[in-house]
């Protein structure tokens, strides 16, 4: 989608250039800002900064996710540095990451698993500390959220904007992105959070090693449909599953039976603890 | 009991560490200091949008390294100004203003002139954010002051002011910088010394609010201030003032004119509170939080155009809060503070019923939710209806705004 592209906005009190919009979901704009002159640093107004919008979205829950967002300090988790105004909206602050996302290296590449295990397991970690601490979701774990911060040695999870505050456990129906969110999330019904995430990791892992999703589609979308809803019958039927062992097939089987664990089609298959997910995936060095 | 005992208990409720605990690495100052440059904008950004239990959790987590940070270099002068910086973010200003002190003491007995200075900036910080107490005694401004009745002062007079935009006619609080009207901002030095002179340092509130409106209404104010002239000549070159308006014409401005338009049409949409252009019937899109910045300042200018002058001291105040929001709102993009809520509903409360110039019509506010209007004498103006019914919007729309259960986000 196109997006006008202002040369210059206001946040908070200072103003900046902007340098390029991305969007990161349906409803999310990531603007890529530089602040004009050489004048010294700004307590926490960097030279350089990554701001977060939220278009036509209900602006209560926004600043409701965002706050959960504030409270998480982990090495793996992108900081939100704070909710501010960027032309009087409601706006993320972050760190503006220079080396990128795990997305723009799949498009070069693929990776190794001996990236791919630090990769699940640091943002593993972000996600146990996320749930267990403050009982919170991701669910719109992606390659485009994983921040590189180091190569390949340390990665952060970025865009915490659609977790909900999960209540017993459970969480009612939130966005995501298509391709990396379960099967039972289709039905609106409520879902577990961690299993959901473990999921979308182990689709990430999957996209990370062999730089394709485990959907096929067919050119003829007047027989069979728009891409969507070919992905949304994959899905529904367990195809998917199938077109993963397929894809992964190459790899050592130790590496194969974990990312398979973790996109089982049935959640109660599936690893449902960051804890055994974990150990599982250190414990797996080929 | 030594210093650090009597801290830890005042402000975390223990007498010592814990010796359960896992040893852990010490916390440097300095590297604390860092971390609540961040983490202290994040509680006023998470106070400002009335998130409480987040911003509250936020600050236990910064009360918690500060206080670790000074139980490991107690005689640190930066770990004290941290502990005061905390205190000051949760408004204990008591507490702070002990930390404050006793970091400057330490700073001073060690030669750190630099640490003695944050010291200093956040002991003003303090003071500014204070309640001014009721009762004060005047100062004598003819004897040396010590340096906490230097700082007073400066505080009164920082928050007493405001200035008439000569441009424009507008009421802005920072005297040099643009005006978000109009863009003037004074290039000589005469202008400079016009912008001093068209503030409250030399007029009352009321006079400015008949300075503005005749500005508006295109008058020259040398033309309609008597003796004018002199008081600007008279102004000395005082360099300090007259160099801080030369850095204020550097800063970055906002055109507001930009803001309070239709994006679609440009045809300027009166009310605040409207959801579509009366012109063009487009989607205004408007946040709330720009929403209230327009609502400011309309009635800025209602007060300049429509509301008859009070001597009270309610009506003044009433005109400062203004001014000073109009200022957070449209160069900070900063939401008001539950005390300027409280104190913005409060003072409209006092000021009802309000009159118009002409006398031909009534705003009563009865309460925060209930504003009507009524026409007095129609003869005296044929708008004077329309008139009282905008002004009455207005004002429902900004107490709307200002209560507790808007979050402006």
């Amino acid at each position: 989608m196109a997006t006008h592209k202002p040369d210059r906005v206001q946040l908070d009190r200072y103003f900046y250039r902007v340098v390029d919009i991305k969007r990161s979901s349906d409803f999310a704009k990531v603007w890529l800002l530089e602040r004009e002159g050489d004048s010294p640093p700004r307590t926490i107004y960097d030279k350089r900064l990554a701001v977060k919008t939220f278009d036509n979205a209900d602006e209560a829950a926004v600043v409701n996710e965002l706050s959960n967002w504030v409270l998480l300090h982990h090495a793996n988790v992108l900081p939100l540095i704070k909710i501010a105004r960027l032309n009087f909206r409601i706006a993320g602050l972050m760190e503006w990451c220079q080396a990128g996302t795990l997305e723009d290296v799949i498009r070069r590449r693929a990776f190794t698993w001996a990236e791919t295990r630090t990769i699940l397991l640091q943002a593993g970690e972000a996600l146990r500390y996320a749930h267990e601490k403050y009982n919170l979701a991701h669910l719109d774990i992606k390659p485009a959220n994983v921040l590189i911060k180091a190569f390949p040695n340390h990665v952060q999870v970025s865009d915490w904007g659609i977790s909900k505050l999960a209540s017993y456990g459970r969480i009612d129906g939130a966005g995501g992105t298509h391709g990396f969110y379960p099967p039972e999330r289709l039905n609106g019904k409520p879902f577990s959070g961690p299993s959901s995430d473990i999921f979308a990791l182990g689709m990430t892992a999957l996209v990370a090693l062999t730089r394709g999703l485990p959907y096929r589609y067919e050119p003829d979308e007047a027989r069979y449909g728009s891409r969507d809803e070919q992905q949304f019958m994959q899905l529904n039927t367990g195809l998917y599953f199938q077109n993963a062992r397929a894809l992964l097939k190459p790899l050592p089987s130790p590496i194969q039976n974990l990312l398979l664990s973790c996109i089982h089609p049935d959640p109660s298959t599936r690893y449902a603890e960051y804890g055994p997910l974990l150990h599982a995936v250190a414990g797996v060095t080929a | 009991m030594n210093l650090v005992q009597q801290w830890l208990q005042k402000i975390a409720g223990k007498r010592e560490t814990p010796t359960q605990e896992p040893p852990r690495e010490p916390i440097d100052p300095n590297i604390a200091a860092h971390v609540l440059d961040i983490w202290l904008e994040q509680v006023a950004s998470l106070k400002q949008l009335r998130m409480h239990d987040h911003a509250d959790r936020k600050l236990s987590l910064a009360r918690a390294i500060t206080l670790e940070s000074m139980q490991d270099a107690p005689s640190d002068p930066m770990a004290w100004v941290n502990i005061g910086r905390v205190q000051l973010a949760d408004e204990k200003f008591e507490e702070a203003t002990q930390a404050f002190e006793h970091a400057r003491s330490l700073a001073n007995q060690q030669g750190n002139a630099a640490i003695e200075g944050f010291a200093g900036s956040g002991l003003f910080q303090v003071r500014r954010r204070q309640a001014a107490p009721h009762e004060a005694a005047p100062l004598d401004l003819s004897q040396p002051l010590t340096q906490e009745q230097y700082q007073q002062f400066l505080r009164e007079k920082l928050d007493q002011m405001f200035y008439v935009c000569q441009g424009c006619g507008q009421l802005n609080l920072m005297a040099g910088e643009h005006c978000a009207h109009c863009q003037f901002a004074p290039k000589t030095l005469e202008q400079s010394r016009l912008s001093i002179t068209l503030s409250r340092v030399y007029f009352k509130t009321q006079t400015l609010l008949q300075i503005a409106l005749n500005l508006q209404r295109g008058k020259n104010p040398f033309e309609c201030i008597i003796g004018l002239d002199a008081v600007v000549q008279n102004i000395h070159s005082d360099q300090g003032i007259l160099q801080k308006i030369e850095d204020n014409r550097e800063d970055d401005h906002l055109n507001f004119k930009t803001l309070d338009r239709c994006a679609s049409c440009g045809i300027k949409v009166w009310s605040s509170s409207a959801e579509v252009c009366t012109h063009c019937h487009q989607s205004l899109d408007r946040p709330v939080l720009l929403r209230l910045a327009i609502c400011v300042e309309r009635l800025c200018n209602q007060w300049i155009w429509t509301v008859h002058t009070s001597e009270s001291t309610a009506f003044e105040q009433f005109v400062l809060l203004l001014v000073n929001m109009k200022y957070q709102l449209i160069r900070q993009q900063m939401g008001p503070s539950d005390a300027q809520r409280h104190k913005a509903t409060g003072l409209l409360l006092q000021l009802s019923p309000l009159y118009t110039q002409n006398m031909g019509g009534v705003i009563r506010i009865k309460n925060p939710t209930k504003v009507v209007s009524e026409v007095i004498d129609p003869s005296v103006h044929q708008d004077v209806g329309p008139t009282v019914d905008y002004l009455r919007d207005e004002l429902k729309h900004f107490l709307h705004l200002m209560s507790d259960s808007v979050s402006l986000f």
